[in-house]
């Protein structure tokens, strides 16, 4: 399962040296990845290794104590969440982050909403129908079929908002996707759908970071994978040849040699 | 050399002793004139309000009238430890006197307590204290108001017709002694119906609604009494709003500004106003009778009987609106009556 | 790629046991809303049975429901923008009285003549000093507002607290700047002209101000872009701000334009009373919020209805009148209103839990 295209030196985000200290607790100490274009990226770690944490970084959501982040090769100074949505990384967030009370159509296009032409659009009149039809083809395109998306997201079934979360996610990428968890609440088949997306989402020539506790799912689709151990990089190698107990391995190997430092960074 | 010396130093001594002289004499007339002037100490909230800064105004003529010196003073807000605190700075300067409005009338019993036991009067021109522990108290007599109120409404449409009556609220003993004994004159003439109280407490926006709907249900109704300035500002929106203007009248209690450019306008036909000037007056005028009877500072003072002085109250018309008499209840922010 | 062969596991969830919701049901909140609306026509007819005459089902009682409820239909409508991005403003009733001073004054210093009341003054620059006074009223509660939205997304405040502050800070000012005094410099125009007329003597205009703004509300919640991240702020704060919304400004611009409504209604209590107004609008704030949840707002944030908080707040105003025109003290409207308030929150949280 190589990718195509990975002839390209630049990442398509990468962060560098990312130390995050909460009050006593040191969530990342120095980690370091990159993520190229066309390549999926598995991250995985133990709880409380520091994968969130990172990812949270990765995006602007949260700014680290030092270390630097770089989108398409440049260095973005990151203030909030804007500044790498304005370069074409999107994300699928642990906690799916969609409004309950919004309809899926606007949950998915919030923040990137379609206007009327024209006058009504300069007023900032939105352009529903535009919106729905496009959600339905996104939706579609991840073989999703709802009756309607003018329903409120909370009237969805877990799997179902999960759907919408990677639907949204997969919209408005270009440059790099980064995912929390995104088969957590998804059955067998949702599963598999999902990752058929993350590797057709990688084949367009975006770069795709997955953090998940599927194992066995996530190897089989990743390029390489990357080790979080208690905050540093464990390990960052081509997931060719590499099973899940060696992962495994590696994820809980470092505690039983810990001289008793628990490894309690938020993940 | 001596006798230079000498001399020299004589002069010294003797212009020491000039000036010693001068300086006493000039000490001992005014040690004389301080302790023959008296002081009375004035202590109020909202000093700027021109509901109650004209009793200042009175208190300084009749002051000026009498020798007395008159000070002034207090929190610009309806603030309690504030006034208590400058009463208290007042203290400070041994006032023979005291004219005060208690914002609450549990705080300043105390300290009124104290001062009448030590010889000083204090006279009211505004509030209560519970209990009456003042001198004396000098309230607006509204209940003899009834009687002008009543005559004046029958004057105005004859002896058939319906009055309504907006309020402040039902629980306030100063409000009621507005509305309640012209109402019960009027109640008391067969033609007349005089609906139901409604309270707005004095807010504006439902003083109108209440009027509003007064009007629709009684298409008879003629004169509306509202208790206070802002309820009539309300009522006359309404009336204006329905096009009655003169056919609906209104009377008014006190005078503040928006009264007085009712009754000019035509909206409002009188009100009943109450002087805070001649209260200021004629307090400084009896605590300063008593100091001079009983001596300043001497034995402790009783309050005395009757200890409520009731100070007339004066209907205001278009007719009598710029007259002299008619100034001292009138609502100013300072005492430029008679301009 | 492989495409989803199990339609079961993807249909939605039935709602009240239809397959398609609308998105016009959604907005209307229909609960609610049409109960409180019956209970009001219910209200209408009885009022109207019982009233001398009938009279409260004439042009003249409809004139005057309107009139009465102008100023607190329209601040319930602003309200319920901040509420549905999940904030409180109970600064209100202090913002507009003290924007009515502010506005007052200015208006006054421009267009009277004399500063002696007793003084037969005319008026005169008539138009400019009521313009230049509906500009400053405005200002005034826009800047009241700014400083609300400053403390909360600067300072990090709740708007409960914040706005518990602005509401003693505002009262102080005001009280500073009028010594407890309500003005009478108002020029007669703008209450003879404005204030206190009708559109052929059955609409007025305070309460055609109020409906076109109202409208304009209804738009801007319903069809733009504003309205839309404003209700996903109040729906998912975290949600919105990871979606990229800029939620600071948001809410600046929010609270400034609930404060802007407050001078605007100040400047209505001056046309309509020709004076200030500063011993009223005591429970303006508080009657707002609950019209806007009675019709339908949730508390929560993220769903509002502008039309069910007309009708939230006019149930009060209708008591309020009925009550006085049948003869009967109107204290048991508060009652009522509260015990609405309640049983409508109650449903609401219901519903939210059949969702």
């Amino acid at each position: 399962m190589s990718p195509s295209g990975l002839a390209e030196r630049v990442p398509a985000i990468a962060v560098k040296g990312a130390v995050k200290r909460y009050g006593h607790v040191q969530a990342l100490r120095g980690a370091s990845l990159e993520v190229y274009p066309g390549e999926i990226v598995a991250l995985y770690g133990d709880n409380g290794a520091g994968k969130s944490t990172l990812m949270k970084v990765m995006l602007g959501v949260v700014p680290p104590d030092s270390g630097s982040i770089s989108i398409a090769g440049r260095e973005v100074d990151m203030t909030s969440i804007r500044e790498s949505q304005d370069r074409g990384v999107d994300a699928v967030h642990q906690d799916l982050a969609l409004p309950p009370d919004l309809t899926v159509l606007e949950s998915m296009f919030l923040g990137h909403e379609v206007m009327r032409t024209g006058l009504l659009g300069r007023l900032g009149v939105l352009d529903r129908t535009a919106m729905a039809d496009a959600s339905r083809e996104a939706l579609e395109r991840l073989g999703i079929r709802l009756t309607t998306v003018r329903i409120p997201v909370k009237s969805l079934s877990g799997g179902q908002r999960q759907a919408v979360a990677v639907a949204r996610a997969v919209m408005w990428t270009s440059t790099a996707l980064l995912m929390d968890e995104p088969t957590a609440a998804l059955g067998a088949r949702q599963s598999d759908i999902v990752c058929d997306t993350i590797v057709s989402t990688a084949a367009r020539g975006l770069g795709v970071l997955v953090i998940s506790h599927d194992l066995p799912r996530t190897l089989a689709i990743a390029h390489r994978v990357v080790v979080l151990v208690r905050g540093a990089v464990a390990f960052d190698g081509p997931a060719h040849g590499l099973s899940v107990p060696e992962i495994v391995e590696i994820m809980v190997g470092h505690l039983r040699d810990s001289m008793g430092g628990s490894s309690n960074g938020g993940s | 050399m001596w006798k230079r010396n000498w001399a020299k130093v004589g002069a010294l001594v003797g212009a020491v002793g000039i000036a010693a002289l001068v300086a006493g004499a000039a000490i001992g007339a005014s040690g004389d004139h301080a302790a023959k002037q008296l002081y009375i100490a004035g202590v109020s909230p909202l000093t700027a309000d021109p509901s109650l800064a004209p009793t200042s105004c009175g208190a300084a003529a009749e002051a000026k009238k009498l020798g007395v010196r008159w000070t002034w003073g207090g929190p610009s807000g309806p603030d309690i430890p504030k006034e208590l605190s400058y009463l208290n700075s007042r203290l400070l300067l041994k006032p023979d006197g005291v004219l005060l409005l208690p914002l609450s009338p549990t705080a300043f019993v105390a300290p009124v307590r104290g001062l009448m036991r030590k010889g000083v009067p204090v006279a009211l021109t505004d509030g209560t204290l519970q209990p009456s522990v003042q001198y004396r108290s000098y309230q607006s007599d509204f209940s003899s108001a009834g009687k002008m109120v009543s005559s004046a409404v029958l004057r105005m449409n004859g002896r058939t017709g319906t009055v309504g009556v907006v309020a402040f609220g039902p629980d306030k003993v100063l409000d009621r002694v507005r509305w309640e004994p012209a109402a019960k004159l009027l109640k008391a003439h067969d033609g007349i119906t005089v609906l139901p109280t409604e309270y707005s407490n004095a807010d504006a926006v439902k003083s109108a609604s209440i009027a509003s709907a007064m009007m629709q249900a009684h298409p008879d109704l003629k004169v509306i009494i509202a208790t206070n300035g802002p309820e009539s500002s309300g009522v006359a929106s309404a009336v204006l709003a329905a096009g009655k203007k003169g056919k609906v009248k209104i009377v008014a209690f006190d005078a503040p500004a928006p009264v007085i450019k009712g009754i000019q306008d035509g909206t409002i036909a009188f009100t009943i106003s109450q002087s805070p000037y001649v209260k200021g007056m004629q307090a400084l005028r009896a605590l300063v009778a008593y100091i001079k009877a009983h001596g300043s500072h001497a034995r402790a003072v009783k309050p005395a009987s009757p200890q409520i002085v009731p100070v007339p109250t004066k209907m205001i018309t278009k007719a009598n609106l710029t007259t002299r008499a008619a100034r001292l209840y009138i609502d100013s922010a300072d005492c430029n009556f008679f301009n | 790629m492989a495409v989803a062969e199990d339609p079961q596991a993807l249909k939605p969830v039935a709602v009240d046991g239809q397959a398609e919701p609308t998105r016009l049901m959604r907005v209307l909140l229909a609960r609610t809303v049409v109960w409180v609306f019956l209970v009001e026509v219910i209200l209408v007819v009885v009022f109207g049975i019982l009233s001398p005459g009938h009279v409260f089902w004439t042009a003249g009682s409809f004139r005057d429901l309107a009139v009465d409820g102008a100023e607190v239909v329209l601040l319930a409508a602003a309200v319920t923008f901040l509420l549905g991005a999940g904030e409180l403003d109970i600064s209100l009733g202090a913002n507009i009285i003290l924007s009515s001073v502010v506005g007052g004054r200015v208006m006054g210093a421009i267009t009277a003549t004399s500063t002696n009341i007793l003084q037969q003054g005319t008026y005169h620059h008539v138009l400019l000093g009521i313009l230049t006074g509906l500009v400053v009223c405005i200002a005034t509660g826009a800047t009241l507002g700014a400083v609300n939205g400053f403390v909360v997304t600067r300072m990090h405040v709740n708007s409960f607290i914040t706005t518990l502050g602005t509401l003693g800070i505002a009262t102080g000012v005001a009280q500073i700047l009028s010594n407890g005094a309500d003005l009478a410099s108002i020029p007669n125009a703008l209450q003879l002209q404005f204030g206190v007329r009708s559109l052929a003597g059955v609409f007025p205009y305070p309460a055609l101000l109020a409906a076109v703004l109202i409208c304009g509300l209804w738009a801007l919640v319903t069809f733009t872009r504003f309205g839309l991240h404003t209700l996903s702020l109040g729906s998912s704060r975290e949600a919105a701000r990871r979606a990229g919304l800029k939620v600071d400004r948001h809410l600046m611009t929010l609270f400034i334009g609930v404060g802007a409504f407050g001078g605007l209604i100040g400047f209505i209590d001056l046309a309509r009373f020709a004076t200030t107004n500063i011993g009223g609008h005591q429970t303006d704030a508080l009657e707002a919020i609950a019209g806007a949840v009675i019709g339908g707002t949730s508390m929560f944030g993220g769903r509002v209805s502008i039309f069910g908080a007309v009708i939230g707040a006019m149930l009060a105003v209708i008591l309020n009148a009925g009550l006085v025109i049948v003869g009967v003290q109107s204290f048991y409207q508060l009652i009522v209103v509260g015990v609405v308030l309640i049983l409508a929150v109650f449903i609401d949280q219901r519903r939210q839990r059949i969702l």
